[in-house]
């Protein structure tokens, strides 16, 4: 059985190596997205002129609030 | 009702006197966005009517304040309100009604100091009607269940009338929040869609009197083509978010969000059954993870700090609550906190209703720069009254006392139907000057006025000509002439000149190559010798030119040198890669806006790139 300051323990741990890969991985993630398509009759905006993927920062944001879900689901699913 | 409520409201009224006298302050200076705040007020003080008259997206509670006694009082009142409710909630959550009154405080300082009350109630609203539903969700059991339900429905049709965006989202969060409870309780179902059926149908109840409104003034149906238009507006002018991730508000957020989410997952992981406390939070959370929706597409990040702020104070009664050896010590570094918020973290403080302003006087423009145009053009024989400015000094139209169009700025005229409504007004107001702000080369975003507004820019490059300088605008005459001749006029302004004639593409030839380089396949493509003469000069008219790359790990921009009529047009633009091709619409550049002859195209370095072709492609097709 996993004790309070245990899992406070591993989930810290969790975190920092969760940030360290996403941070040394950003530029890779955002460079792999394919520019922004430029749609005929609309807006051509910031993401258009300067090919900043529409969705990434979307996606990033979700990650990051799912980190701790993903953890105790992990650990839940392991105390079982 | 408990009997300090009264008292509380008329303190809390008392307190918040401060959002009364700002009501007709003015938005000064006028920098372009508080023009547009300043001109809206104008015309409401007009009388014109939102989404008929003009663009106005915030709703008609903003919209008629200052100007409406109704609407005036019931901006004020909002406030108190929505502090008296929170004063109630934290008084039903905390086990000392001292750490109400010491909460609902700090939030007022916090509201009052940083946020400021028209924020305060723009996403106050949203985040009550949120917890009002919670509460109800969390006595779902009581009797009366689906007659409240029924209520708060209608409440928020009601707020959706008055604040649009306001409205959308908490209907949202809250048809959310039916989903998730029902998904955690495990009881999706029938009761889930009796739920949803009663929510949906209030709502429509509470939205009869808006839309009877809208319908008498005509406006119904363009208010739901520019509700529409909204949504495309926020998706298609994103800016990034993560280069502001890193500001101290949007951490103070973020932190407290997942601090929040990392607290529920553990109480769900340790089998601890929620209380009415975690539904709060969980309720909160889903409202800041909407409102970060919108704030990943335009910054709100320093609009959403006191929803963190709250999230912040209910964690702090559970602590409080749940450790009750400690719990002086967490209420005075809870107190602690809020004072460095306030008073030494530098957060940042919104306060829009600046200027020693008062009703009377805030549509008097006093700006020299503004009012020596008005001057000049007034002397002008046979001018009717009218202009039009261009990209977006609002200031004017509020000068001429002329009703101006739809769109007021190019901002938010960026769709192409937007364009060309600009481009109407302007042939039916029997526009004879535009007055151009030569010194704002991009409205927004850093993305040039000739990209964001081509074909507006187009249509006032080709109709008018250069006629006078006047600080920092030129003022352009309706003539049949060309707009580059009066070249005596245009070198009085190099740093404009440079701009028309040094045009920076950046991504858009790349993004063009990549999805629509196919599309050419049913088009002749022929081969420019560069840096020689064409034998025959190419008309520009309809000419794309398409710029193919070698294998190189180089990732520089490049420059393309277009000869016509003597003049150079240098275009820049970002690298492509060996697979893809860049595509450049030659008409897009605001020289070739008419069509004049190419006698060379050339090249400031060749470097990896393989070849240059063109290609003739009618108007009408896909491309940019």
């Amino acid at each position: 059985m996993i004790k309070k300051n245990e899992i406070l323990i591993i989930y810290i741990i969790y975190l920092i190596i969760c940030f360290s890969i996403i941070s040394f991985t950003f530029k890779d993630i955002r460079n792999s997205f394919p520019p922004t398509p430029i749609v005929a009759n609309q807006i051509v905006g910031y993401s258009q002129y300067f090919d900043y993927p529409l969705y990434f920062d979307s996606l990033f944001f979700l990650v990051l609030i799912l980190l701790p879900v993903i953890f105790f689901s992990f650990a839940k699913l392991f105390k079982k | 009702m408990k009997k300090e409520y009264p008292i509380l409201f008329i303190v809390f009224s008392i307190l918040s006197i401060g959002n009364l006298y700002s009501l007709c302050r003015g938005y000064y200076p006028l920098l372009f966005d508080n023009q547009i705040l300043l001109s809206w007020q104008y015309w409401a003080n007009q009388n014109l009517i939102p989404y008929r008259d003009i663009y106005y997206q915030y709703g008609i509670l903003f919209f008629y304040k200052g100007h409406n006694w109704f609407f005036s009082y019931l901006y004020y009142f909002l406030a108190p309100l929505l502090l008296l409710y929170f004063f109630n909630l934290f008084n039903k959550l905390s086990l000392n009604k001292i750490y109400s009154y010491v909460l609902t405080f700090s939030l007022f300082l916090f509201v009052n100091l940083i946020t400021g009350f028209e924020i305060f109630i723009r996403y106050g609203s949203f985040v009550v009607l949120v917890l009002i539903s919670t509460e109800l969700i969390w006595n779902y059991k009581h009797r009366l269940f689906f007659r409240k339900l029924f209520i708060v429905a209608v409440l928020n049709g009601l707020v959706f009338s008055l604040m649009n965006d306001t409205g959308i989202y908490a209907f949202v969060a809250t048809i959310g929040l039916f989903i998730i409870d029902d998904a955690i309780k495990t009881c999706l179902g029938k009761t889930t869609v009796k739920k949803l059926i009663t929510y949906g149908v209030g709502f429509l109840m509470g939205i009869i009197p808006y839309c009877l409104y809208l319908f008498l003034n005509g406006s119904l149906g363009i208010f739901i083509h520019s509700l529409l238009e909204l949504s495309e507006l926020q998706q298609l002018a994103k800016t990034p978010f993560l280069h502001g991730f890193v500001s101290v508000d949007n951490l103070f957020t973020i932190s407290i969000l997942f601090i929040s989410i990392s607290w529920v997952c553990y109480l769900l992981y340790k089998g601890i059954k929620l209380k009415l406390i975690n539904y709060i939070e969980i309720a909160l959370m889903f409202v800041l993870i909407i409102l970060e929706q919108k704030s990943i597409w335009r910054h709100i990040d320093s609009q959403l700090t006191f929803i963190g702020f709250i999230l912040g104070s209910v964690l702090t009664i559970e602590a409080a609550n749940s450790n009750k050896t400690f719990k002086y010590i967490i209420i005075s570094i809870y107190i602690l906190i809020t004072l460095s918020i306030l008073f030494v973290f530098p957060f940042t403080k919104i306060n829009i209703n600046q200027g020693p302003y008062t009703c009377v006087s805030r549509f008097e423009i006093q700006d020299q720069d503004y009012l020596s145009v008005k001057n000049i053009l007034q002397k002008e024989p046979g001018f009717n009254g009218k202009i039009f400015s261009y990209p977006g000094d609002t200031m004017f139209y509020v000068l001429f006392k002329q009703k101006p169009p739809y769109y007021p700025t190019s901002f938010e005229a960026g769709s192409y139907n937007a364009q060309q409504k600009l481009i109407r007004y302007i042939k039916y107001s029997n526009i004879d000057y535009v007055i151009y702000n030569y010194e704002n080369q991009a409205i927004q975003d850093g993305v040039p006025n000739y990209i964001r507004s081509s074909y507006l820019h187009t249509y006032i490059l080709t109709n008018y000509v250069p006629y006078k300088i006047v600080n920092r605008f030129l003022i352009l005459k309706k003539k049949k002439e060309d707009f580059f001749d009066n070249k005596k006029l245009l070198n009085q302004i190099p740093a404009f000149e440079k701009y028309l004639f040094n045009v920076d593409l950046a991504d858009i030839p790349r993004s063009e190559g990549y999805y629509k380089f196919n599309k050419l396949n049913e088009f002749k493509l022929k081969q420019v010798s560069v840096g020689a003469k064409f034998n025959k000069a190419l008309p520009s008219i309809n000419l794309f030119l398409v710029v193919s790359y070698k294998n190189s790990e180089e990732k520089l921009g490049r420059r393309i040198l277009i000869t016509a009529n003597g003049a150079i047009v240098n275009v820049s633009f970002d690298n492509c890669s060996e697979d893809s091709k860049c595509i450049i619409d030659i008409s897009k550049l605001p020289y070739f806006y008419k069509n004049r002859p190419i006698s060379e195209v050339s090249m400031k370095d060749v470097g990896d790139i393989k070849s240059i072709q063109y290609v003739y492609i009618p108007p009408g097709s896909e491309f940019w």
